[in-house]
């Protein structure tokens, strides 16, 4: 199961001219360029905690045209780069 | 108001080694002090139309730039930077006293004013409009911001782009431009008319000059502006002009690597940056001569009112 | 921490071609590929202020000027840890009580300069940090902050429990002013 990390606010900036946000990480001080996913994620993940395959779920009916054969093992990458930025963190129930 | 032209060299002297003169620069007013002839002469070149405080009223800064005494001594006379009785820098040799002057003023504000976002950027205005040059050095901007200024836009700042937390308007703090190396040459002959400094030499940026401020831009020193655009420029020799719009989230990303207290400031800064990038549009800018550059700044697109 | 730090354009991937935007308060999003949509680019805030403090960017803009400190920046600032172990200024004596410095009241009170080091005070380690940073000031190993500099952060941290760093700045909660005092200190 994954979840926002305690803390992040997901105070971010979007502009018109693009689908990219740049979000500030309350809890390192870091400022990120986050792609259209890592902003479908972490908004899904505001709305409470969701296991992988909801996530997997989110994207793809987000997404344009047909799923690329490695999907998965991208999302599970992202939800790892987001971790490692403490945005979100996985925990079990 | 006095300003400094109105004192006679000794009496400038004569204040800057005693008690010291109130300099206005923009909305800060500085203490300084100084028993070296450099920065004295330096101050009454390209500082006289700064106005005046009083010297034992508040000032956001004191700067003291002095003989320093010590082992060092018998390698030549030098000149040690203190503010506020604290020495954060080692002593260079004095004759770049003015320099240093210019560099310990730019570290004051860039480390202790934090009701505003600071870019490390030049910035001037035409029209009601600000453009802002950020750009790490070699890449011309200073050069590219005093040929700016020597064909009428207004000068708010060579260095320190100061964004006004909570509506992004740019408070002006004209200073003299510095320019190094080849670009003292190049601005002598595009500008013929702009008052230099004497070259400081070896210093560890090279040779290092500056420009005087024009009297129209000191004098509207407190009038802030609406930032229109963020130009990244870079001087390439024999370059056709080229203007590249940059998407607004990469050029925010951009403008907070090249701000002193953007992380400082947290979500201050996060929120000052969002509405600066959401008020412009940001371009990379690629020149090869001054009048190509001059002809693409007269025709930025003005955004709608 | 993991952090991304890429310098210059030339290091992200394209910028998508513009996607359909939605309106707002719409659910869906169009992505056209996972590859390219990640955290793109970090800005950290260490080395942001490291770079505030410490030098301009490049160092161009106060043209280089070297600390005071003999033999070293004046950014070279040591953890709690380090001060452990090594020899202290001697201005401050290992027995003194932190309270003499920095008042406070309650366990810290009872503490010298030397425990405060190896204390957890509260969640965040602020006194252990700020007592570092005295340490570091008082021996030149950072230069641009003051001895009462550290005192007044102190102060107000303790009194609220918060540190405000400029007029009109958005207060530190004690986690920050930790993230920033750890930013002043050499990993």
């Amino acid at each position: 199961m994954w979840r926002l990390k305690s803390g992040q606010s997901l105070q971010r900036h979007e502009f018109p001219d693009g689908e990219e946000s740049v979000l500030y990480n309350a809890l390192s001080g870091d400022t990120h360029l986050l792609g259209a996913a890592a902003i479908e994620l972490l908004l899904c993940l505001q709305c409470g905690p969701a296991d992988d395959a909801m996530l997997r779920d989110v994207l793809a009916a987000a997404m344009d045209g047909e799923r690329d054969p490695d999907f998965d093992t991208q999302v599970a990458a992202l939800l790892d780069q987001l971790s490692s930025f403490y945005l979100i963190e996985s925990f079990s129930c | 108001m006095l300003t400094v032209s109105a004192l006679a060299p000794e009496d400038l002297r004569r204040r800057l080694a005693g008690p010291g003169i109130a300099l206005h620069t923009g909305a800060y007013q500085t203490l300084v002090r100084s028993d070296i002839a450099q920065v004295a002469d330096g101050l009454g070149l390209l500082y006289a139309d700064y106005p005046l405080g009083e010297a034992d009223g508040f000032s956001d800064f004191q700067v003291n730039l002095m003989h320093s005494r010590g082992l060092r001594r018998w390698w030549g006379r030098q000149v040690r930077f203190d503010h506020d009785g604290h020495a954060p820098f080692k002593p260079l040799p004095v004759e770049q006293a003015f320099p240093m002057f210019e560099w310990s003023m730019n570290w004051c504000v860039s480390s202790r004013a934090h009701d505003c976002l600071i870019i490390h950027a030049a910035v001037v205005e035409r029209d009601g409009l600000a453009a802002i040059l950020p750009a790490p050095p070699g890449s011309g901007k200073s050069t590219l911001c005093a040929a700016l200024v020597s064909r009428g836009w207004r000068l708010l700042s060579d260095e320190l782009t100061m964004v006004r937390l909570g509506d992004a308007r740019i408070v002006p703090l004209p200073r003299p431009i510095s320019l190094k190396n080849a670009s003292i040459g190049v601005i002598r002959d595009y500008a013929p008319d702009m008052v230099f400094s004497r070259p400081v030499h070896d210093t560890n940026k090279g040779t290092v000059a500056h420009v005087k401020a024009p009297a129209a831009s000191v004098a509207r020193a407190l009038e802030t502006a609406r930032p229109a655009w963020i130009v990244f420029p870079k001087y390439v020799a024999g370059a056709a002009p080229s203007l590249e719009a940059i998407p607004q989230a990469r050029a925010f990303m951009h403008v907070a690597e090249n701000a002193f207290n953007y992380s400082l400031l947290a979500h201050d800064g996060f929120d000052a940056l969002g509405r600066l990038i959401g008020a412009t549009r940001s371009f990379h800018f690629r020149y090869g001569a001054l009048d190509d550059a001059m002809d693409v700044f007269a025709n930025l697109e003005r955004p709608p009112a | 921490m993991n952090h991304e730090q890429q310098d210059g354009q030339a290091d992200l991937p394209p910028v998508p071609a513009a996607a359909q935007l939605t309106p707002k308060g719409a659910s869906r999003r169009r992505i056209a590929g996972l590859g390219v949509s990640g955290v793109l680019m970090t800005v950290a805030s260490n080395n942001a202020m490291a770079a505030l403090v410490c030098k301009s960017p490049s160092g161009a803009l106060s043209g280089n000027l070297n600390s005071q400190a003999p033999g070293s920046a004046s950014c070279e600032g040591r953890s709690p840890g380090y001060w452990k172990n090594h020899s202290w200024p001697a201005e401050v004596n290992r027995n003194d009580m932190f309270t003499q410095y920095f008042p406070c009241s309650g366990e810290l009170s009872t503490l010298t300069c030397k425990q405060v080091l190896t204390t957890q005070d509260d969640k965040y380690n602020v006194a252990m940090h700020i007592m570092a940073t005295y340490l570091n000031v008082c021996s030149g190993k950072i230069g641009f902050l003051t001895r009462q500099a550290v005192k007044d952060m102190w102060s107000e941290y303790n009194l609220n429990r918060i540190y405000t760093p400029a007029v009109g700045a958005t207060a530190w909660s004690g986690e920050e002013l930790v993230a920033y005092l750890s930013s002043t200190q050499l990993q």
